[in-house]
């Protein structure tokens, strides 16, 4: 019966002051936009996935591996494919392509199709818009535009690719399989297979991925196809058209559960504002609370009337919310278009919408529930006197008031912590970024209680000695009804959030520039078979701007086929390492490499021909692998058992690689692929590209610079929409900065009335309130500036395994930065403040 | 909601009994005594008014009789029930059944109509009837009745006190609490109030409290309590009450 006046009252005083109530919203409804933004679009983009499921694969069924299948592994497949429907094979490599006109060759992504069969599902864009059997002989190419127009070529013109030569039969615009490409956004370049095998860069230890593509009769049974596909090529990755391709698919997941959890942030930050301005308002409303329970109301009658605003305000935000979302939503292929080239139409989709509000309204209310349960204890008494002294509690109380304050914390966390889960689909996640928020918001506010003690001590002990306008602002900081805590920690979140972006991102940039293989050089070679190496060496070693050693490292790939006699697929380890046995790779070493450090073991004689092998210490914790074992390996159909007779630990990052060392003696004979690295000036690089392209093209020379723009260019848009979710953190952190300035508005008013009326200037007061934001804003910063370097340690040297030096420049930006921003909302909030007249107040009160 | 209302009928022989009641307040540096062992009861119809200077403790004696604050000691029975130990709702039902309130300055909601007011014990403690036609009936006694659809800020400061009168009325409180309810009006406006209030507690059979510092109000009174530093100094009972006539 009550609910109907609790309704009423509700709205009415939500209605008599809306601006107070704006922020509130808005702090919602950013949160809950990122979210269902970011929620809309993976959604989005995982229906677009699986809507063109099949033109993605451009098959019904792929089998796809980068370890090169056997003769008999593929004769094995053919029958299978066959046997279920149409069946082809596409070869993806990276290689090297030079024309006459241009004297630099370019890397480029070579493609191998059939094109009497491919592709299966889909079409290709080419111009001229013939038939791929027309233009695709085994002395032709497609090419990618950008290719032609960097080899300065056109079609009809020939470019040279692992040493033959190939005419341009037009240009490759569009693949319908191009997400589910294994090289990534690399210049392609379409040859049939005859042609594949004519240009010679598929030999032995080449890095190729092959697909296998499958259309399906129809009634064969996908799942046990699967299997049977599985038997015969044990690590290649299946995807059916049911899961799109699950390698993108999986991705997309994976950045929708980071994006969310940072969306997450920024709806705490909000709903964090909700509870503070709901503080604020009940602080207001004591008299109408008193009065009520004066005349018979129980405090949750009571309760329900703010409950009842609290889900109205989060239900508004939430719908704002959705419409910010969709905003969200249509800005991220924007965003993102230059890492996909296949980008889902967004449509707005009510579900995610529905859930982003509720997880609005959810987590609003979870953060009021403090000030809600606060009524209980706003005294009847009130009504007669609002300065009747508070009568201290006793410890009983005191002890019940910690407990139920414990119980709300920790209510509010686990529902969080929920919230986490699912939009994760991960306990443990839950649980690492409940207790990384819970630990942050306890340091922001032990340092908003220690920044309160220290300026009232401040003021205390200074006396008059402290200019008034510092004393006055120092003050206004423990003014009763200013939230100085929530805002310090809704803003250092924010702050938190933005800079570990920022300094993650540099640091995996610089990591790769400094830390990567460009210590031993800049440029990589690639592909090298035994017979070119030392000509390979000679020729680079000879060139000018080359400086230092060039370093070629060999390798031959094993199959391991017991430990200690016994079998593989009776060793304690899961599957999929199992599966990752198969194909080791053996790098030959024949002293003691520079960057290693021996752990157990001694180091094999350089001239000794039995072979031994050097494991390094993980493998112990991977595969089981120990000092002593014996491991026989399979390696070009000859049987090669290794004693381990020594364990290392790489002391510094090597040019490639290598786990499993074996003695260089004992690889005499066998098929070995190289890698090389050099130290060339980088005015010099494409001089060796050319000169390395003309004697050995099917050597790919990398240049690091290239792969580093590549790289910055995908950090960059990863860090850019992190940037642009983490800035809600931020805008919501300043939008309760200004509720919390708007809901001490009236406290506000009558003391500038009567420092005005006491003779303070505008310029006076300004400075003691700008003094206050500035030191809010500050400390806010630092804090958030000293806990991103922290997380960013942290996360630097756990995870990204690099070394990570305290930036003080970026606190000291924050800060200052902090403390402008803080100014800028505080002055929005209480502008007309300063132009209420002194007379009109005080005659108000 | 519970719709259990005591009947009328079932007065108890004694409307509020006062035992021992002490009132001290620790705020951790200072233990201030304000009110010190009173004892007293109050029969049922009794017009009782507390009297004192401004800190002997009378608005904190009106505060613990209609349980908006507990005591330190003793114990105090109203209309059969001993609020004494009560928890937070169960003393907000008894003040909504029991006791009806006004106060010197008005305390409506901002946010309810004239009507509304009127209205919110009524609901608050889920009280069954028409209770639209009482709060019309109330307004009409109050010379409101054109006025019910008005916010307290529309209503000037007697006519809002008027609405708290009606509001005070409407579930039909055995005991009925005044503050100063005079205290923040004219003379004009005070009398009208005070003649209203008379009234209405004699048509409604009420036992009423009234706090006030006015001897000249305390005069209507069948009994006057005089408080000085949170003692009873006097209580005497009145043997001619004043008239409805009154000036204040």
């Amino acid at each position: 019966m009550f609910l109907g006046t609790s309704a009423k009252i509700a709205w009415r005083e939500l209605r008599s002051a809306p601006s107070k109530f704006l922020f509130v919203v808005l702090a919602v409804a950013v949160g809950v936009g990122a979210l269902s933004g970011v929620k809309g679009f993976g959604l989005a983009f995982k229906s677009m996935l699986l809507r063109n499921a099949k033109q993605l694969i451009a098959a019904d069924l792929q089998a796809q591996t980068w370890a090169g299948p056997t003769d008999e592994q593929v004769r094995k497949v053919t029958e299978i494919g066959k046997r279920a429907g149409t069946f082809t094979q596409v070869t993806e490599t990276v290689s090297m392509a030079g024309s006459a006109n241009s004297r630099v060759p370019q890397m480029v992504s070579v493609k191998a199709i059939d094109p009497t069969v491919y592709p299966l599902y889909g079409q290709l864009s080419v111009t001229p818009q013939k038939s791929l059997c027309e233009l695709l002989k085994p002395d032709t190419a497609l090419v990618n535009p950008e290719l032609m127009l960097r080899l300065r070529v056109k079609p009809g013109d020939a470019i040279r690719l692992g040493g033959h030569t190939y005419t341009i039969a037009g240009s490759l615009d569009t693949e319908p399989d191009r997400l589910a490409s294994g090289f990534g956004p690399g210049m392609r370049v379409l040859v049939s297979r005859e042609g594949l095998a004519r240009s010679g860069l598929i030999q032995f230890g080449s890095r190729a991925a092959q697909r296998f593509l499958f259309r399906l009769n129809p009634g064969v049974n996908v799942d046990r196809l699967t299997s049977e596909i599985k038997a015969s090529l044990p690590r290649s990755f299946i995807s059916d058209y049911r899961d799109g391709d699950p390698a993108v698919g999986k991705g997309i997941d994976n950045a929708t559960i980071f994006l969310s959890l940072v969306s997450l942030v920024a709806l705490i930050v909000g709903s964090l504002g909700v509870a503070m301005a709901m503080y604020s308002h009940l602080q207001q409303k004591m008299d109408t609370i008193a009065i009520m329970k004066a005349v018979g109301a129980r405090s949750k009658q009571i309760m329900q009337i703010y409950l009842l605003q609290t889900l109205w305000l989060g239900i508004a935000g939430g719908i704002i919310g959705v419409a910010i979302g969709a905003i969200v939503q249509k800005s991220f292929p924007v965003l993102i278009q230059r890492v996909f080239a296949m980008l889902p139409e967004v449509t707005f989709d009510w579900s995610f919408s529905l859930q982003g509000m509720c997880l609005g309204v959810l987590a609003t209310l979870l953060f009021t529930v403090p000030p809600l349960l606060s009524i209980r204890g706003i005294r009847p008494s009130l009504v007669f006197r609002r300065d009747m002294p508070e009568a201290k509690k006793r410890w009983r109380e005191r002890l019940s008031e910690a407990g139920s304050s414990v119980i709300v914390a920790a209510l509010i966390l686990a529902g969080f912590g929920l919230i986490t889960v699912w939009l994760s689909d991960s306990w443990k996640m839950g649980a690492y970024f409940i207790a990384g928020l819970a630990a942050s918001l306890l340091i922001l506010s032990l340092a908003a209680r220690g920044l309160l003690r220290s300026m009232r001590a401040i003021v205390r002990l200074s006396g008059t000695r402290l200019p008034s306008v510092f004393r006055h602002g120092f003050a206004n900081l423990y003014r009763p009804g200013n939230q100085a805590g929530s805002v310090l920690a809704a803003l250092g979140i924010g702050v938190m959030f933005t800079l570990t972006t920022y300094l993650l991102q540099r640091t995996i940039l610089r990591e790769v520039q400094t830390e990567g293989p460009g210590r031993s050089g800049n440029v990589f070679l690639l592909d090298v078979q035994a017979s070119q190496r030392d000509g390979l060496f000679a020729l680079v070693q000879s060139e000018p701007g080359v400086s230092g050693k060039v370093s070629l490292i060999g390798y031959v790939i094993g199959r391991l086929f017991d430990k200690n006699g016994t079998p593989v697929a009776q060793l304690p380890i899961t599957q999929e390492r199992k599966d990752n046995l198969q194909t080791s790779r053996l790098t030959m070493a024949a002293g003691r490499p520079e960057e290693v450090e021996i752990v157990k073991g001694k180091w094999w004689d350089p001239n000794d021909p039995r072979p031994a092998m050097a494991i390094a210490e993980e493998q112990e914790r991977f595969y089981g692998f120990r000092y002593h074992d014996r491991l026989r390996y399979q390696i070009a159909g000859k049987m090669v058992e290794f004693p381990v007779v020594a364990v290392f630990r790489r002391s510094a990052r090597t040019p490639v690689r290598y786990d499993l060392l074996v003695s260089s003696a004992s690889m005499k004979g066998m098929p070995a692929v190289y890698v090389g690295s050099a130290r060339v000036d980088p005015k010099s690089v494409p001089v060796i590209e050319e000169a390395v392209f003309e004697k050995f093209p099917t050597v790919t020379v990398m240049n690091l610079a290239e792969i580093l723009r590549r790289v910055q260019e995908a950090v960059d848009q990863v860090a850019l929409v992190i940037r642009f979710l983490a800035a809600f953190a931020i805008l919501a952190g300043i939008i309760i900065l200004s509720a919390s300035v708007a809901g001490s508005r009236y406290r506000r008013i009558r003391e500038v009335a009567v420092l005005k009326t006491l003779g303070a200037t505008k310029g006076r007061i300004t400075s003691i309130f700008s003094i206050e934001f500035s030191i809010l804003g500050a400390v806010a910063g630092f804090i958030g500036g000293l806990l991103a370097n922290i997380f960013s340690k942290i996360i630097t040297e756990r995870f990204v395994e690099a070394s990570f030096d305290f930036d003080w420049i970026s606190i000291l930006a924050v800060t200052v930065l902090t403390a402008l921003l803080a100014n800028l909302a505080g002055w929005l909030a209480s502008a007309r403040i300063l132009d209420q007249r002194p007379l009109e107040v005080l005659r108000g009160e | 909601m519970s719709t259990d209302h005591p009947p009328l009928a079932a007065v108890p022989a004694v409307a509020i009994d006062v035992r021992g009641v002490v009132k001290t307040i620790d705020n951790g540096t200072n233990s201030v005594n304000i009110l010190r062992g009173l004892t007293f009861s109050v029969p049922p119809g009794q017009f009782l008014a507390i009297m004192g200077a401004s800190g002997s403790g009378k608005s904190t004696l009106l505060g613990l009789l209609a349980g908006l604050d507990t005591v330190t000691a003793g114990s105090i029975v109203l209309d059969g029930t001993d609020i004494t130990n009560l928890n937070e709702d169960k003393l907000a039902r008894v003040r909504g059944r029991k006791i009806g309130f006004v106060f010197q300055s008005y305390q409506l909601v901002s946010t309810l109509t004239a009507k509304e007011n009127i209205l919110l014990p009524a609901e608050l403690s889920g009280m069954a009837g028409d209770l639209e036609s009482r709060a019309d009936m109330l307004l009409d006694r109050v010379g409101l009745s054109n006025r019910g659809h008005h916010y307290p800020i529309q209503l000037s400061g007697g006519e809002q006190q008027r609405v708290a009168l009606a509001r005070a009325f409407v579930t039909k409180p055995p005991i009925l609490m005044a503050d100063e309810p005079t205290g923040n009006l004219d003379s004009v406006n005070g009398t009208h109030v005070l003649e209203l209030l008379l009234q209405l507690n004699r048509e409604e059979r009420t036992t009423m409290i009234l706090v006030t510092h006015d001897a000249m109000l305390a005069a209507y009174a069948d009994r006057i309590i005089k408080l000085r530093d949170g003692a009873i100094v006097s209580d005497e009972l009145v043997a001619q009450p004043q008239g409805t006539q009154v000036e204040v």
